[in-house]
């Protein structure tokens, strides 16, 4: 860990961080003020098509605040948004300084490729774990203080945990593929392939377990309670393989 | 004093810098106690590198033609009065080497005579013309 | 002596092609060591390795007494690099990309740095993107000379400079380098920039080293005999050790010479002849002979 390149990978990164920030609270805000206007909505729209499109849940979903804001924050937008944004903060930073020419500059300065590589990941995770939790403690500050609702924030914070550690792991995949394939789109491109055939699997019954984005909403946890101690670990798990991994093949790279 | 290198010459940069010194003394240009510029002055006004410099003062000093004082720098030497053996050698090398080319030029001895004590009666005054004071048996 | 760069057998494969072959060779503590070699020929890569931007296949290399391989960031920061055309963070300012390095370096000479931006004319507050090729190369040499590194290594570095600038360059490098007793790597196919400075020369072709030995040996043994006899001579004559080459038009020959010149000489003045020069090489005119011979 470096701070002169800390400040380096932070500067390059800041119009993602203010744009990913902005998009995410104003998704965070709109979340909570929309909740009146869809309920309404919904009433006026025949009962029979509803529950065979949107099924029990959108119906349930309005008569619980907390449910609702759950169900489209961490089940939806911020898990979808999350997503892109942790795929566009990876993407560059090593596949950038390889395009860009430049790694050639900052590897012959006295510096270890490992620590390199260690502030760049450490760069994008605090990039994304700001975006998330500063978007999410918005919203539940104004839901609290400013509506007529109360949400249980205790919950809503340990379910965002997990989205926070489902995104970091694709962040960690992203930086893998960034550190592999020297162009940033194509790093981002491999990357968003892979998420997809996550997503694939998640539709057969027998692979439903590998299906990252099931745990990253926290469903388990939100709905029935139970915190999913062994998923959280292996999240952990796979964010410190995916970085060790990115790590040994940059150490070996050749410039 | 105005020292020129062609650094895109066949001779070594040191060979050009060497002979142009010598020269200088031998015609009075650089004259006796007269300093030297430094190894780095030199180096960076003809931008050269500055062992090339070093090596042709060290080469000048061993030949006599130049003195270095430690830390003060280096002067031009105090012209040799005595004539050693290995004097000797070189002065006699250096004649050899005229006899030889011009037998190969086909001049005859004799020519070789006349244009030798010509070119001696040009040369004296310049360069013999400090000595001669200094030394008393001429 | 002491060495600033040792390499023994060093080598680096890209696929099947021999980048670098068997390369050995010492550039002692204090000298300009001029590396040349046509384009293509490994001196990137050869640098590469130096700096631990590339790993040897094969061999061992030793910068200012440390590997190249386990010791690389301990070696970066006694090193100064300019690399033929250097991309920087385009977005930083000139100060910016200053105060980015420094902080990297044991030592760091703000008044250098001062100097040479003044000399230049260097903006710092301009965005490195809308340097010149020539600024951005100038800014490169000033950030290689603030750490006062013990080796400055110059890969192709005057190449985008013109004449004028490029004589500037190496006047900077003298000074603040080279009379500092600091040494220089000097990796170039502008023969004339490093026959000027240059007091080692090596010679690299096809990954090969083809010659390595002090530049003014080079100058003195590697010559070109033009000698027209006056009656037919011995072809064995020509076939002594020193003489390289040659090419004969009747009883006209032209040799290439590379030491024993004397003996040469003496041999060759004991037939009858009209004309006997010796014909003086330069460095460019040795380089392309070497180059090309090597490539028979």
């Amino acid at each position: 860990m470096n701070s002169i390149l800390l400040r380096k990978e932070l500067r390059e990164a800041r119009w993602k961080i203010v744009l990913g920030t902005a998009i995410l609270t104003a998704t965070a805000l709109f979340i909570p003020l929309a909740f009146n206007y869809i309920k309404d909505l919904i009433s006026v729209l025949p009962q029979e098509q509803l529950e065979k499109y949107g099924g029990i849940m959108t119906l349930n979903i309005f008569n619980d605040f907390s449910l609702y804001l759950w169900s489209q924050w961490n089940a939806k937008n911020l898990t979808q948004i999350g997503t892109i944004l942790a795929v566009l903060v990876g993407m560059n930073l090593i596949a950038g300084e390889i395009s860009g020419r430049t790694a050639g500059f900052l590897l012959t300065r006295p510096v270890s490729r490992r620590s390199v590589f260690l502030t760049k990941a450490l760069a994008g995770m605090l990039t994304i774990i700001f975006m998330v939790w500063f978007a999410t403690i918005i919203m539940v500050v104004v839901v609290n203080y400013f509506m007529p609702y109360t949400i249980d924030a205790g919950r809503l914070f340990l379910t965002t945990v997990l989205t926070t550690l489902g995104l970091l792991v694709l962040f960690s995949l992203t930086l893998l593929f960034s550190t592999l394939i020297d162009e940033p789109v194509k790093a981002g491109g491999a990357t968003l392939l892979i998420i997809l055939l996550i997503v694939l699997f998640g539709w057969f019954g027998p692979l439903r377990f590998l299906n990252l984005f099931n745990y990253m909403s926290g469903a388990r946890y939100f709905l029935g309670g139970i915190f999913p101690v062994v998923p959280a670990a292996v999240m952990c798990g796979s964010i410190l393989v995916l970085s060790i991994a990115g790590l040994s093949v940059f150490e070996k790279k050749e410039f | 004093m105005w020292y020129y290198v062609d650094p895109h010459s066949g001779i070594p940069i040191y060979v050009q810098l060497k002979e142009q010194i010598k020269k200088a003394v031998a015609t009075g240009l650089l004259t006796e106690g007269e300093q030297m510029p430094s190894v780095r002055e030199l180096a960076l006004q003809l931008t050269i590198n500055p062992n090339t410099v070093a090596k042709v003062y060290q080469e000048l000093e061993r030949e006599g033609v130049i003195q270095t004082a430690r830390g003060l720098g280096s002067f031009v030497a105090e012209r040799r009065k005595d004539f050693g053996l290995q004097q000797e050698g070189s002065l006699d090398s250096a004649l050899e080497k005229l006899m030889v080319e011009a037998y190969q030029l086909s001049v005859d001895a004799d020519t070789l005579y006349e244009r030798f004590v010509k070119k001696l009666t040009t040369w004296k005054d310049r360069l013999w013309k400090g000595v001669r004071d200094n030394e008393p048996g001429h | 002596m002491n060495l600033a760069i040792e390499f023994e057998n060093l080598s680096k494969n890209f696929g099947e092609k021999k980048a670098v072959d068997n390369l050995s060779l010492q550039v002692p503590e204090g000298s300009i060591f001029g590396f040349l070699g046509p384009n293509g020929a490994g001196k990137t890569t050869t640098v590469k390795m130096m700096l631990g931007l590339l790993r040897p296949d094969g061999g061992r290399g030793r910068v200012l007494n440390r590997d190249i391989g386990r010791e690389s960031e301990a070696i970066r920061s006694k090193v100064g690099y300019v690399a033929e055309v250097q991309e920087m963070y385009r977005y930083m300012t000139v100060q910016e990309i200053i105060s980015f390095c420094k902080p990297f370096y044991p030592h760091w000479n703000d008044l250098l740095v001062k100097k040479y931006l003044d000399f230049f004319q260097l903006p710092a507050r301009e965005k490195i993107k809308s340097l010149s090729k020539g600024m951005k190369t100038q800014l490169a040499l000033i950030l290689g000379m603030a750490p006062e590194p013990e080796l400055l290594v110059l890969d192709e570095p005057t190449s985008g400079l013109d004449t004028i600038n490029r004589q500037e360059f190496l006047r900077i490098i003298l000074e603040e380098i080279a009379v500092q007793g600091k040494t220089v790597f000097l990796s170039s196919h502008l023969l004339h920039d490093v026959e000027r400075v240059a007091d080692q020369v090596a010679i690299l072709n096809q990954g090969k080293l083809i010659d390595i030995r002090p530049i003014d040996n080079l100058k003195t043994s590697v010559k070109k005999i033009r000698v027209v006899f006056q009656k037919d001579v011995p072809e064995e004559l020509f076939s002594q050790p020193g003489i390289q080459s040659y090419t004969r038009e009747e009883n006209a020959y032209l040799l290439s010479v590379e030491d024993n010149l004397q003996e040469i000489l003496n041999s060759l003045k004991k037939y009858p002849y009209f004309v006997l020069d010796i014909i003086n090489q330069n460095l460019e005119e040795i380089f392309i002979e070497k180059v090309r011979r090597d490539q028979e």
